[in-house]
């Protein structure tokens, strides 16, 4: 029972593949080398992706390509007992596992990313040494595991950590084909293809030999070829001015310009080899992508907010005119506001401000990254697969099984096979009239299951009149749909709810639909008086009916802090914002606090708040994507 | 199991999901079905229905995986033992619609040890799961958004490759599981992933029938059905009858289509003018133009063709950025079809 017969089913031809030319050489490079062990191919869906990672076969002489399905278990892929061996012989033997079928082979991962980082790292770490240590189930051993690691992803799913993406020797990316002929060329080819396989394959057959010969010379050559004396510190220089972290990526592409040059027929490697051997090898490792660099860089700044509070593409252009209009409503505004809002007590409706009342409808600011997801995924928190935010070890019999253990008390989710394989060396031993296998009680394993948690995510929006005339609004939006935008990535679920006037109102239940939340988030109006604690009681409301297993409740608060409603009446405000925030801190909800004060006048009134929740605090201010990234994180995962 | 389906041929409207539905019955290539719309609007009706439509095909007797006798590369390795020992014997079954319900665990989904045998004999052996029954077949997912992720993980694979690997127990197998996938979901309560949304062939958008008659005629064919299924099945058994000869005739006729330049450019510059990501969407235009044009019984496609089909295959692919509504899209596409092709 293996793969090897599907072996014969008929693959897409290497030489057939159009376009993308330079993934191409890559993967050539890879089979040409006993140096380079791992070929990682991103790209959007449908781009050929693994239809080039299966044609490899066709190129590398000898080596078929092995699948590694995402949902194998960690023994299967690095062995652990073989049941049927044990049982016969009374002692362990190791299974026939997949590295040890990749062994002289490629091995395959389709959506690499979905793979969980530990089993990805392990994968690596043998694919780089050749040989992998087995020790489990009372099993040790080493065995030896050559085998060209060949990977895909598309970088929309959520990408891996920067650490694991360097280790991959070659990274190539497949992009879209934006000329019209060449995309003619390869839908005929792909038409022909699947109307007639063997056909097709054989009207390329001389290609494929020729370039199988390439590689099988390039192989041996490979070994001999060099670079010349001064290329070493050119490709230092190189790696330098990428920021590459780390000597992997100077290794790699050395090893790939010497390849590219046997594959040329050449014992030197050139410039233009060591121009692509840069091409292949560094562009994942850099440290700051082209399209970074670009953008004005957003740094949390220490200056007054005022002038940076609204920072939209199109202020640029009408940054005069925008001033001009910004300028007379703050001035009363701030006034107002410098009052500490513990005098302006609940029984007394702040001054009517024209702007604070009125309701107003303000765009969504500028969106920043909140996540820079393809290579920034955060790993070490990140025990689960990619793709989500939260795992977590779950006693319950719902949830993808990750492994098994000696159970503590009661056995209700039973290991069935982790059990047999337990108690196959003691099998020979026992009395069999009844079933071929017999279980102790001391042979029983349960099952361990990781349920892959989103969070729930709800976000409190103050809307309140101070938040509208400083047109912070705008600002407030536009954090909120950067979030948005990443809990889209992680399939978070998000509600929204909004504190103004005399109350709180839930404006969007708890949901996975992004669109629908972005629909309401352009709709928020502002104005009136800030009610925080019916806010905050509303979205306890809301948060209290999620299951804690499923999902994790987070609520984030984006507010000044200046509560002046009581819920209670006869309370001060302030007070009692303070004192329910207590209680809630105790209910394991998370939260996080987004400070939008902004003026010359701050009261820090938010900063208690989080600290009376017991939550993490950010200012509006410091909302960049860098800051945020580690700060939810740490909140959500800490 | 012998429950009387609501006939495919009763089903009042909705004619771009019932279109997209034959479509793929015609041509499997065309990659499935996504349907969206809201509660209520005959999404589970249509596929359930479908299966009485549906050709037979030539399965390996016996065989739990419902292997082709005639692709000996692609068989499940109890089939490659067989055929060493002579030909296999085989029998034609009709197609059907194979449910995977939401609460599946992945060991039932992915087929898992055989544990009845495993102790009972010492042996390993494998035990099918719905990706096996599926093979050849329609895999039909209710409320699909709602899948557990890990679920997703296992179609994303099997679709993508046609085959199903299992490594997990001690086991080590693989089987074929080429499926037409058929999807139903409410978009209000969540979008679907992506890439699952791209192995889609198809997104038909259905609401609710806003004709007063047929909202009647939907009413009134329903109580009948309730009333007394087996007549009302009776009634539209020839109607039935009809959609199935023709969908057999079309897959007759299509094994002698072959799309043109003219037809594989049109495909071509659709998907260049919308900037999908990747390549499928240009193959499952053609796939589908070819199927279309078998389905009005020709043998030649035109590139009218691919823009009919082209408001069932773009619009869940025009999706880039997910804060766009992709179906605003839609009378942009057909408006510049039109100016683009002139027809349509």
């Amino acid at each position: 029972m293996a793969q090897e017969h599907l072996r014969d089913q008929l693959n897409y031809p290497f030489a057939a593949f159009v376009g993308n030319d330079l993934a191409r050489k890559a993967l050539k490079v890879a089979a040409s080398s006993a140096d380079i062990h791992s070929v990682l191919i991103c790209g959007p869906k449908g781009t050929g992706k693994s239809v080039l990672a299966r044609s490899m076969e066709d190129i590398a002489e000898g080596r078929k390509v092995v699948n590694l399905p995402l949902n194998s278990s960690e023994d299967q892929i690095f062995g652990g007992m073989s049941v049927e061996e044990t049982l016969r012989k009374g002692r362990r033997v190791l299974s026939n596992n997949v590295l040890l079928r990749a062994d002289g082979n490629i091995l395959f991962v389709d959506d690499v990313n979905l793979l969980p980082d530990y089993v990805l790292n392990q994968v690596l770490n043998a694919a780089e040494n050749g040989f992998h240590v087995v020790e489990r189930e009372g099993i040790s051993e080493t065995y030896d595991c050559r085998f060209l690691f060949v990977a895909t992803m598309d970088p929309e799913e959520g990408g891996i950590s920067d650490h694991l993406l360097d280790r991959f020797d070659i990274c190539v990316f497949l992009s879209t084909l934006e000329d019209e002929e060449l995309r003619m060329t390869l839908c005929e080819r792909c038409l022909s293809f699947q109307k007639d396989p063997e056909g097709f394959i054989l009207s390329f057959a001389e290609e494929t030999g020729r370039m199988r010969d390439e590689v099988t010379e390039a192989r041996a050559r490979a070994r001999f070829t060099r670079v010349p004396e001064g290329y070493c510190a050119a490709i230092s220089e190189v790696c330098n001015q990428l920021n590459v972290a780390g000597h992997r990526g100077d290794i790699s592409v050395m090893n790939a310009a010497c390849t590219l040059a046997a594959l040329d027929g050449k014992d030197l490697a050139n410039l233009d080899h060591l121009k692509d051997a840069a091409a292949m090898c560094l562009e994942h490792r850099r440290n700051n992508p082209p399209e970074q660099q670009q953008q004005p860089d957003q740094q949390p700044s220490e200056d007054p907010p005022d002038d940076r509070e609204d920072e939209e593409p199109e202020e640029q252009q009408n940054d005069q005119q925008q001033d001009d209009q910004d300028r007379p409503p703050e001035e009363p505004d701030d006034q107002q506001e410098q009052r500490p809002p513990e005098e302006g007590d609940a029984e007394v409706p702040p001054p009517v401000d024209p702007d604070g009342m009125q309701e107003q409808v303000f765009d969504i600011g500028d969106v920043y990254k909140v996540v820079d997801y393809m290579p920034k995924e955060n790993a070490t928190l990140n025990q689960g697969v990619s793709g989500r935010r939260s795992g977590a070890n779950i006693r319950d019999s719902a949830g993808k099984v990750i492994g098994y253990r000696i159970p503590k008390g009661k056995v209700s989710d039973i290991a069935l096979c982790a059990s047999i394989r337990a108690s196959a060396p003691s099998q020979i031993y026992r009395d069999h009239s009844e079933l071929a296998i017999v279980l102790k009680r001391e042979d029983l394993r349960e099952k361990v299951r990781e349920k892959r948690q989103g969070n729930s995510i709800l976000f409190l929006v103050d809307g309140s009149g101070s938040i509208g005339a400083q047109k912070r609004m705008v600002a407030v939006k536009g954090a909120i749909l950067s979030m948005l935008k990443d809990a889209y990535q992680k399939r978070d679920r998000i509600g929204m709810a909004v504190f103004r006037m005399n109350t709180a109102e839930e404006v969007l239940p708890l949901t996975k639909s992004i669109l629908k939340a972005y629909n309401v988030l352009q709709d928020i109006p502002t104005g009136g008086r800030t009610p925080l604690i019916h806010g905050l009681l509303k979205g306890y409301d809301i948060l209290k009916g999620v299951d804690g297993k499923d999902s994790r409740p987070v609520m984030v608060i984006l507010s000044d802090g200046r509560c002046n409603v009581a819920y209670t009446s006869g309370q001060k405000p302030v007070d009692e914002m303070l004192s329910t925030a207590r209680s809630l801190s105790k209910t394991g909800i998370r939260f996080i606090v987004i400070d939008t004060e902004a003026g010359r006048m701050q009261f820090g009134l938010a900063l208690e708040l989080c600290r009376a929740l017991d939550g993490t605090y950010l200012r509006l201010e410091n909302l960049n994507a860098e800051y945020i990234e580690c700060s939810v994180k740490y909140a959500i995962e800490g | 199991m012998n429950r009387p389906v609501f006939p495919f041929s009763a089903i009042v409207g909705q004619e771009d999901m019932k279109e997209a539905l034959i479509l793929n019955t015609i041509n499997p290539l065309i990659g499935g079905v996504l349907i969206r719309g809201e509660k209520g609007t005959a999404k589970s009706t249509a596929v359930r229905a479908l299966a009485g439509l549906l050709p037979e095909r030539e399965v390996v007797l016996g065989c739990p995986c419902g292997c082709d006798p005639r692709v000996p590369g692609a068989m499940c390795p109890e089939c490659q033992e067989r055929r060493k020992e002579g030909e296999l014997p085989s029998t034609a079954v009709p197609m059907s619609v194979v449910e995977l319900p939401l609460s599946s665990t992945e060991d039932r989904v992915a087929g898992t040890l055989d544990i009845e045998a495993a102790i009972t004999t010492g042996k390993k052996r494998f035990e099918p799961g719905v990706l096996a029954k599926a093979n050849g077949n329609i895999l039909y997912v209710d409320e699909i958004n709602l899948l557990d992720d890990n679920i997703v993980d296992l179609l994303l694979d099997a679709a993508a490759m046609g085959v199903n690997y299992i490594e997990r127990e001690g086991i080590s197998y693989s089987h074929p599981s080429k499926f037409i996938l058929v999807g139903t979901m409410n978009p209000e309560e969540g979008d679907l992933r992506p890439q699952l949304l791209d192995r889609f062939g198809m997104m038909v958008d259905v609401v609710s029938e806003k004709d007063e008659d047929r909202r009647t005629d939907i009413i009134e064919r329903r109580m009948e059905f309730e009333k007394n299924p087996e007549s009302f099945c009776k009634d539209y058994r020839e109607q039935n009858a009809q959609i199935r000869e023709n969908i057999l005739k079309a897959r007759e006729l299509l094994k002698g289509i072959d799309a043109g330049r003219d037809v594989i450019r049109a495909a071509v510059r659709i998907s260049l003018h919308l900037g999908v990501d990747g390549h499928r969407s240009d193959l499952t235009l053609i796939k589908a133009a070819e199927a279309y044009a078998a389905m009005q019984m020709r043998t030649e496609v035109y590139p009218s063709d691919v823009t009919h089909v082209a408001k069932l295959v773009m619009p869940h692919r025009m999706r880039r950025n997910p804060f766009q509504d992709s179906n605003l899209n839609s009378e942009e596409l057909d408006a510049w079809l039109k100016s683009t092709f002139g027809t349509n």
